[in-house]
């Protein structure tokens, strides 16, 4: 089993180091063991990663999991190939690796666990990439834990929105994404609703969601999903849909930001707007 | 008699109409959803501070009580209101069109939390599209006999300035969208200077002692401008900022004191109680 781990890791560097000149997309292996476990690991990971995370996030990997990020749809122009096991990651949203890659990457570059996938030596990690270090992603990891359960508390006093219990559950534990919530004050300043689910917990990582679903707008539904559709980013969903005939399901992208909901810029430093590199969205108007 | 008795209760429906519609705009209003400052209110001001955007209105949802935000209409460039007393909690600051129905699609632009006690400058800048929101939290006492200044860079034509109060240096190379802590300056009048990439401004500004101020680098046709705020005088946080530098400032009206209208409709339903106790006795 060891030796099959160790198998699992070096194709993983082997692959990455030698591959990278390679233009063809490589699909999984076919079969059973380690070889075919890292390869579902990796495809999985990279539909995950096609379907969640932003269409602007530059994605970090090595050779084979860049390939079936592409297999997946992925534009290579949104890949960042590392072409060593130590190589930064630094431009990128997000990196891809293997755990046992992981280590040295993720303590310097990427400590945020944002989604996993497969398990052992053929565990494959995506991480969102912090430039500021590990322990300022800390401080500001802390600083959003208390923000999102202050807010989460707050919204559960708003008299225009009715929660289910697990869903103030997750709010009170700090388990909703910041952009959700004041996405949910909005809104709740035009409709009364009811939020029945909160969804899209990535697999393998902290439980954060991203995806809610509303319903009890009834007749406004269409003026509520234009007014969703207004936004700029940040707050800018990924997905908006009507779910049934009067929900409303709304999903943001992966990674969630830190610091929106206590945004007080520091001294010599751009807002988490402008760091975010979501500054200036190219082609939305402020009012439309 | 039965002349004033049959126009007596229309006239007290009337009054009650009018005093009830008045008391609700007061309580909308955002003066009104300014609630008398307590000791643990925190203070909110608005700055528009984008060249390209158009005049707008600015909302402030509060997450808990979304029914009363703190709303300040019309608010174009280069206009700072005054702050506002909130209660502590976590708002959004949503945009809309000036002019535009409170119920049209707002543009939500930042979230932010108001701590007890503090005060805040909600700067919209940048350009339109792509304003955006920074939220930057305001000193309010400066050391004894000292001024505080900080910088604020809201140039689009210039995105690095370097900015100089008389001999002080305020902030070197300071790029868009970033400001500069608070730093201590002898008090007196001295020349704002901003240089950059072929561009140079200039202006006096005068800090008094125990003053806070926000020099904010603004453009106008001709290249930088000079912006200057005062945010404090003597521990007290200004009542209105607009910025010295040409700009109207948008002031907003004295909190709305509902007693007049309370007043009223209390008379109006006392004339209403009395016109039907009249019309149902037989004539």
């Amino acid at each position: 089993m060891a030796l099959a781990g160790v198998a699992v890791i070096a194709l993983w560097l082997v692959g990455g180091l030698a591959g990278t000149s390679s233009q063809a997309p490589r699909a999984p292996s076919p079969g059973t063991g380690p070889a075919a476990s890292a390869a579902g690991a990796q495809a999985r990971a990279a539909a995950w990663i096609t379907a969640q995370v932003s269409g602007n996030a530059m994605v970090a990997c090595y050779a084979p999991m860049c390939a079936a990020l592409q297999e997946q749809g992925v534009a290579a122009g949104r890949l960042m190939p590392l072409r060593s096991a130590a190589a930064s990651p630094l431009g990128a949203s997000v990196l891809v690796t293997s755990r046992s890659a992981a280590g040295q990457l993720a303590s310097r570059y990427a400590p945020a666990l944002i989604a996993s996938f497969g398990s052992g030596g053929t565990r494959v990690e995506v991480r969102a990439v912090e430039p500021g270090g590990v322990s300022a992603y800390r401080a500001a990891l802390r600083a959003d834990i208390a923000a999102r359960g202050a807010a989460g508390s707050q919204l559960l006093r708003n008299p225009r929105i009715r929660f289910t219990g697990a869903d103030a559950a997750q709010l009170r534990a700090s388990e909703v994404d910041t952009r959700l919530l004041a996405t949910l004050a909005t809104l709740a300043s035009q409709y009364s609703f009811q939020v029945t689910a909160f969804g899209d917990a990535a697999p393998g990582a902290p439980l954060l969601f991203r995806e809610v679903t509303i319903t009890g707008i009834n007749r406004s539904l269409p003026a509520a999903l234009a007014m969703v559709r207004a936004q700029n980013p940040p707050y800018l969903p990924a997905r908006i849909a009507i779910a049934g005939q009067t929900g409303l399901s709304i999903e943001f992208a992966a990674p969630s930001p830190l610091g929106l909901l206590s945004p007080v810029l520091d001294a010599g430093t751009p807002g988490p707007a402008a760091a975010a590199g979501g500054a200036f969205p190219p082609r939305s108007a402020l009012f439309r | 008699m039965r002349l004033l008795r049959r126009h007596l209760a229309p006239l007290a429906m009337i009054t009650i109409l009018v005093g009830s519609t008045a008391v609700l705009v007061a309580a909308t209003s955002p003066a009104a959803s300014a609630a008398p400052a307590a000791v643990r209110d925190g203070w909110i001001r608005i700055a528009h501070l984008s060249p390209e955007a158009p005049a707008m209105d600015m909302y402030v949802y509060p997450f808990g009580n979304p029914g009363r935000p703190v709303v300040l209409k019309d608010v174009s460039y280069g206009a700072v209101s005054a702050y506002v007393a909130v209660v502590p909690g976590q708002y959004t600051v949503a945009m809309r069109g000036f002019g535009a129905s409170a119920t049209s699609k707002p543009a939500l632009t930042a979230s932010f939390m108001v701590t007890g006690g503090a005060a805040y400058t909600l700067a919209a800048l940048g350009p339109d599209p792509g304003l955006r929101t920074e939220v930057l939290k305001d000193q309010m006492t400066a050391p004894a006999g000292k001024a505080v200044v900080r910088v604020l860079q809201a140039s689009l034509k210039q995105h690095q300035v370097t900015v100089s109060y008389g001999p002080d240096v305020l902030a070197r190379q300071l790029s868009f969208g970033a400001a500069t802590s608070y730093q201590a300056v002898s008090p007196g009048v001295q020349t704002v200077r901003f240089t950059a990439s072929g561009q140079h401004a200039a202006m006096p500004v005068t800090m008094a002692a125990d003053s806070v101020h926000t020099i904010v680098v603004l453009d106008d046709s001709s290249g930088l401008k000079v912006g200057a705020v005062t945010d404090a005088v003597g521990s007290r946080i200004m009542p209105a900022g607009a910025i010295s530098a040409g700009f109207g400032g948008t002031a907003p009206r004295p909190p709305a004191n509902p007693a007049p209208w309370l007043v009223m409709i209390a008379a109006g339903a006392l004339l209403t109680a009395a016109g039907l106790i009249r019309l149902r006795r037989p004539a």
